[in-house]
């Protein structure tokens, strides 16, 4: 099997932004659209001020809340890691978007669907690399196999400033002087659960409840009047 | 409790007058719209629906919602003011109104709904069990016309609130629509509950029920 880890050396990530570029080339997207973004921020306080960036996209997350959220099923986690959609059956509700923790999902108006980066899944599927992967000018993001022993993505990964996204198959190396608390975070993504897993299963228990004791009712007059108790009205 | 005023809500032989042209314009546009909102929203929750009925009509059944969500915002309430005031205000305070006949009458509706025999207390011009479908009703019509136009404009909101808006949504529309499966039922096909079904026609309703339903109403009614 292959389960794909990506890893972002933010170390040696110059901020040119040529990945966005060649992300935004491959995939079509309008020049307003982008899957992997550089997050420019600074910290310290004046006159001790740093500049720094992240750079970010969608980390194919384990239990990916925007599928969770999805109501046709058009996103959808792969066993191999990615987390894909299918536009054709996506609606536009945007659910996925509200879903998302990390701001991740991209509308596309011309399309009507919320696209969003697919690892290339169809590149890594033909052996090549994903287009970010390959523009990067200095060799700061790297794609590998967890199943494949001689992959070099187990030595990157289990450097001891390496930081691992929570619940996804996603590594950051920090620059130095930059925490991890920089990294994005997912926050209320037990909201999204909530809703699918316990009020929406709740709220379909309620109907169908409701449908089963008129039934039932319905049942109890007609077997009543079958018995000859006609027509009977009122409570006395 | 009710009014009487100009006579509208009177006996005429063998009949009785309980609903005002207003109260039944207000309810069928209610119904009506809910009744649409609930299809064209159900496929967004029914797992598969949404894949089955595939992008063209649920991008439609999208479109619907947000065209039938304005008359479901805004016709029921003015016309209710402009027709029947002093009876909505009376039907509202009413609702949120138990004494010990009202919680009477609900423990004793569960028997009733399954055809069980029992005497159940007298009741004004709501029972408790429609006082509490009314309750309902109203606050579920707040908490949808609220959460509903937030979503349209979900984007522009932080998303730790378009969730909860979402989820709220989502879940108060399955109670309503259980509650109306019920309403629904009483009001069309259970023996017992399905002779007032034109009070929301005509208006008019057998006096023989309404005596036997709300006594207490119908003792204060005017006669011809």
């Amino acid at each position: 099997m292959t389960r794909y880890a990506y890893y972002i050396d933010l170390s040696i990530c110059a901020g040119c932004e040529s990945c966005t570029v060649a992300c935004q080339n491959k995939n079509g997207l309008a020049p307003e659209l982008a899957y992997t973004k550089v997050h420019r921020f600074e910290t310290g306080t004046f006159p001790n001020l740093k500049s720094s960036f992240v750079a970010g996209q969608c980390f194919h997350c384990d239990e990916p809340a925007c599928a969770a959220a999805c109501p046709t099923g058009a996103t959808y986690k792969t066993d191999e890691g990615p987390v894909l959609v299918n536009e054709a059956q996506c609606i536009g509700c945007k659910y996925c978007m509200v879903a998302c923790p990390y701001d991740a999902r991209v509308f596309d108006e011309e399309m009507g669907a919320a696209r969003k980066c697919t690892e290339c899944a169809d590149r890594l599927a033909s052996g090549r690399k994903p287009a970010c992967v390959e523009t990067c000018l200095t060799g700061a993001r790297v794609i590998g196999d967890l199943d494949d022993p001689k992959s070099p993505i187990h030595a990157l990964i289990t450097q001891p400033d390496t930081v691992q996204m929570a619940g996804a198959g996603f590594y950051f190396r920090l620059p130095e002087g930059i925490a991890k608390e920089a990294l994005p975070e997912a926050r209320g993504t037990g909201v999204v659960y909530a809703w699918q897993s316990i009020l929406q299963p709740l709220g379909q228990l309620l109907m169908g409840g409701a449908a089963a004791a008129l039934l039932a009712s319905a049942a109890a007059f007609a077997v009543k009047s079958v018995r000859g108790g006609g027509t009977e009205h009122g409570h006395d | 409790m009710v009014t009487t005023r100009a006579g509208a809500y009177r006996r005429q032989g063998e009949r009785v007058f309980r609903f005002v042209l207003a109260e039944r314009a207000a309810h069928w546009f209610h119904a009506i719209s809910f009744l649409v909102l609930l299809a064209t929203g159900l496929a967004l929750v029914v797992r598969g629906a949404a894949a089955f009925l595939g992008g063209d009509v649920m991008r439609t059944f999208g479109l619907t919602h947000r065209i039938v969500a304005v008359i479901f915002t805004v016709v029921a309430v003015p016309v209710l003011m402009l027709g029947a005031r002093k009876s909505t205000g009376e039907w509202v305070r009413s609702a949120f109104r138990f004494d010990r006949d009202d919680f009477r009458f609900l423990a004793g509706f569960p028997k009733d709904f399954f055809g069980v025999k029992v005497t159940l207390p007298d009741q004004g011009r709501f029972n408790a069990g429609e006082k509490i479908n009314s309750i309902f009703q109203i606050i579920g019509w707040f908490v949808m016309v609220v959460t509903g136009w937030m979503l349209v404009w979900k984007d522009a909101l932080p998303r730790d609130l378009a969730r909860w808006t979402l989820a709220t949504h989502s879940f108060t529309a399955l109670f309503l629509g259980a509650v109306v499966l019920g309403h629904i039922y009483l009001a069309s096909i259970h023996p017992h509950a399905r002779p007032g079904f034109t009070g929301m026609t005509s208006g008019w309703v057998p006096a023989w029920w309404a005596q036997g339903h709300y006594r207490k109403w119908y003792n204060k009614l005017p006669g011809e």
